[in-house]
């Protein structure tokens, strides 16, 4: 069955071409990967700032970081090596991906910390947090997705619609829910242009897709 | 196999006039036959034809009813004194009586011919071809590249049927300026034939020459070249997957190490290796 | 427009020279006005003239063609010499295949005293002069009295119609510095004669626009 199916063009992602462009925004832009609030080096190169979460009755904060480890994304046929919690499954134009995330914070009360303290110095100070860090591993599925970009140009991208966090007992679906939206907020990073998706030989006009199926994210147009 | 890129015949279609639209040639030659001295100024440009693409292992692009067509600038020069005797006129006497001399006879006038002139005629050519090329990837430095290499076509440039456009262009250019000297209307038809005589002699020749100059002006197209393959597609090494967007955002790239050719299901497909 | 100018003579021209007297004539091709001489080249041409002449009005004709050389940069006369009786008349003019031959004159002497010069024409010398292209002709008798010549072109006429015409030449008399007919009316391929009647140091040339009250 010829590939471009009655149109003029045809473009495919693999999987595996996939993961290695995630691979190099993993190495080039750690920051979308990366969060933690000032104690933990927020606002660095590489690790993206968050504020420090107030602790109901204390008056002071937890200092804590995010760190999600270079997602692998599966697309429909599942590889053999992948396996789904329930009640997550592959299905027609969906893809997986697996990621862990690991969550640490500065435990320890003291005096309102001064600006400008870091965490080594601060052993001198009489203040001596400890990091405490849990990793937890994280699946979810979702389907491609394409949004108008200018006036005849579309951007291609992923979006998950089911998470699965485990091990963590109630919180889970707590943190499911922040995890989604934060792994949706990384994927919207990553989208692309349509009339760039055939690597720069032509311009490519969206006619029909996306599509994921056979390890890749299809789309079908026309030749400008 | 990172990436799949595939185009239909009719996606390649659009490719190819693409590529036809920057393949147009202008060379210019003369030669002289006789006493007449021949520029040729030739312009060739391509379009139309369809493609067929034809499976693995051949591998070919075979194009039908490519458009060949242009025009050759040809300008005669000659000297009309170097084809045609001196005329003197009038050609009968004529003699005034002057008192005190007597019956005075005046002198005939012989006629110089004119400095060389140079007659501009167009003509205009248009031939169809049919030729196959072979697939091939290259690797262009900063990109890839699949090209398209024709294999040895035959090609027929004719322009014999132009010689009666010249013999006409030519023969009214002399009849006008033969009309323009006095005392010769019973002699211009002759003129005008001696002129049309010297140049029928060697006319097939001239434009034999035209011809074959044509033909190799075509084949110096980068596309007819059996040594340059042209590209049909280009590839950048570098692909720019996110562009950059401040100091802490740099571009992200992902690079084709290697690229793949060929076709199947009358498709010419590419596929692509990123580091 | 064609080049009308009787000090420098050109294919379209002849220059006619009655003698009148018995003698042996020197005359040689110039190309430069009165005074240069010592420029011009040395060469002289003979004409016998002998006693035995007719009487005046009924002489013969003698031609005199003048061929351009270019690589000697002369023109040479054929007949080289000339043998005539008294009251006979040399014609001279120039046959060339290339309009790029340079005006001329002709002045001749006998052994005392410049007897004919076409820069100045004397007494009974005459000028002919075929017009080629069409045109208004203004002309000036020695920058003073003007006469025209209307010239039609040939190329609306029957060819019967046109050599009818061109078997005919007019001729206009200059009797002290004045023509007579000041004005002539040919076509293209048609010689107009000028005959000095009476007069000296004769010359006829065109001018740019006419002096006297505009025709249009």
């Amino acid at each position: 069955m010829a590939l471009t199916a009655g149109h003029a063009a045809y473009a495919a992602l693999h999987e595996d071409g996939l993961n290695k462009f995630i691979r190099n925004v993993y190495l080039v832009r750690l920051h979308y990967f990366h969060y933690a609030t000032s104690l933990f080096g927020g606002g660095s190169p590489g690790i993206s700032l968050l504020n420090p979460i107030d602790i109901p009755g204390v008056g002071s904060v937890i200092q804590y970081s995010v760190a999600i480890s270079q997602p692998v994304i599966d697309f429909v046929p599942q590889d053999a090596s992948s396996t789904l919690p329930a009640p997550l499954t592959l299905g027609p134009d969906q893809f997986s991906l697996t990621a862990d995330v690991q969550f640490c914070i500065a435990c320890g009360l003291r005096d309102q910390p001064k600006p400008g303290d870091s965490f080594n110095q601060d052993r001198a100070r009489g203040w001596s947090p400890k990091r405490l860090c849990t990793v937890l591993h994280l699946w979810a599925v979702g389907h491609p997705t394409v949004e108008p970009f200018g006036a005849t140009d579309k951007l291609v991208g992923l979006q998950i619609d089911q998470i699965v966090v485990k091990n963590i007992c109630d919180l889970e679906q707590i943190v499911e829910c922040i995890a989604e939206d934060m792994v949706n907020a990384l994927l919207a990073n990553l989208q692309q242009k349509v009339s760039e998706l055939a690597l720069g030989a032509f311009g490519l006009m969206l006619a029909a897709g996306p599509e994921i199926s056979d390890d890749q994210l299809k789309v079908w147009g026309d030749i400008v | 196999m990172d990436a799949t890129i595939a185009v239909s015949e009719s996606g390649a279609n659009q490719l190819m006039q693409k590529l036809l639209a920057g393949e147009s040639i202008s060379k210019s030659g003369s030669s002289s036959w006789g006493p007449f001295t021949v520029g040729y100024d030739v312009n060739v440009a391509l379009s139309g034809g369809t493609i067929e693409l034809i499976d693995a292992p051949l591998n070919i692009v075979r194009l039908h009813n490519l458009n060949i067509a242009g025009n050759v600038g040809v300008f005669f020069t000659f000297d009309l004194g170097q084809i045609l005797p001196q005329i003197c006129i009038p050609p009968f006497q004529v003699c005034v009586d002057i008192p005190f001399i007597g019956k005075v006879c005046t002198p005939q006038v012989c006629i110089p011919w004119p400095p060389p002139i140079t007659i501009p005629i167009n003509l205009p050519f248009s031939v169809n071809v049919s030729a196959d090329f072979g697939l091939s990837v290259k690797d262009a430095g900063s990109a890839w590249e699949v090209d398209l290499l024709v294999f040895p076509f035959s090609l027929l440039i004719d322009l014999s049927p132009m010689a009666s456009v010249i013999i006409n262009q030519i023969e009214t250019t002399v009849d006008g300026i033969l009309n323009s000297i006095p005392l010769i209307g019973g002699l211009i038809a002759w003129l005008v034939n001696m002129v049309l005589g010297a140049l029928s002699s060697v006319l097939s020749a001239i434009l034999s020459t035209i011809s074959s100059f044509v033909h190799d002006v075509i084949l110096l197209l980068d596309l007819f070249s059996p040594t340059i393959p042209v590209p049909l597609l280009t590839f950048a090494k570098t692909q720019a997957m996110l562009p950059a967007g401040g100091p802490s955002d740099p571009e992200v790239d992902i690079t084709i190490a290697a690229l793949g050719a060929a076709i199947n299901d009358h498709e010419l497909v590419a596929t692509a290796d990123f580091a | 427009m064609d080049f009308l100018n009787s000090q420098q003579l050109t294919y379209q021209d002849g220059y006619l020279h009655a003698f009148r007297a018995p003698g042996v004539y020197e005359y040689r091709v110039l190309f430069l006005p009165p005074g240069y001489e010592g420029s011009e080249p040395d060469i002289t041409y003979t004409i016998h003239v002998g006693k035995e002449g007719n009487e005046i009005g009924k002489g013969s004709q003698h031609d005199v063609v003048l061929h351009w050389n270019a690589s000697q940069h002369a023109y040479l006369p054929d007949p080289v010499s000339v043998t005539a009786q008294v009251n006979d008349y040399v014609i001279w003019h120039v046959e060339t295949d290339t309009s790029a031959a340079p005006p001329y004159g002709i002045r001749g002497e006998s052994d005392t005293h410049t007897v004919f010069d076409s820069r100045g024409m004397g007494q009974h010398d005459v000028l002919t002069h075929m017009f080629l292209s069409p045109g208004e002709y203004h002309y000036r008798i020695n920058e003073q009295a003007e006469g025209v010549v209307l010239v039609a072109s040939h190329q609306n006429l029957p060819y019967e119609v046109h050599a009818e015409r061109a078997a005919q030449a007019p001729l206009v008399h200059i009797a002290k510095g004045i023509p007579n007919p000041r004005s002539v009316e040919i076509v293209t391929g048609q010689t107009v004669v000028w005959f000095v009647e009476e007069g000296d140091h004769v010359t006829i040339s065109s001018i740019k626009e006419p002096v006297s009250n505009s025709r249009h």
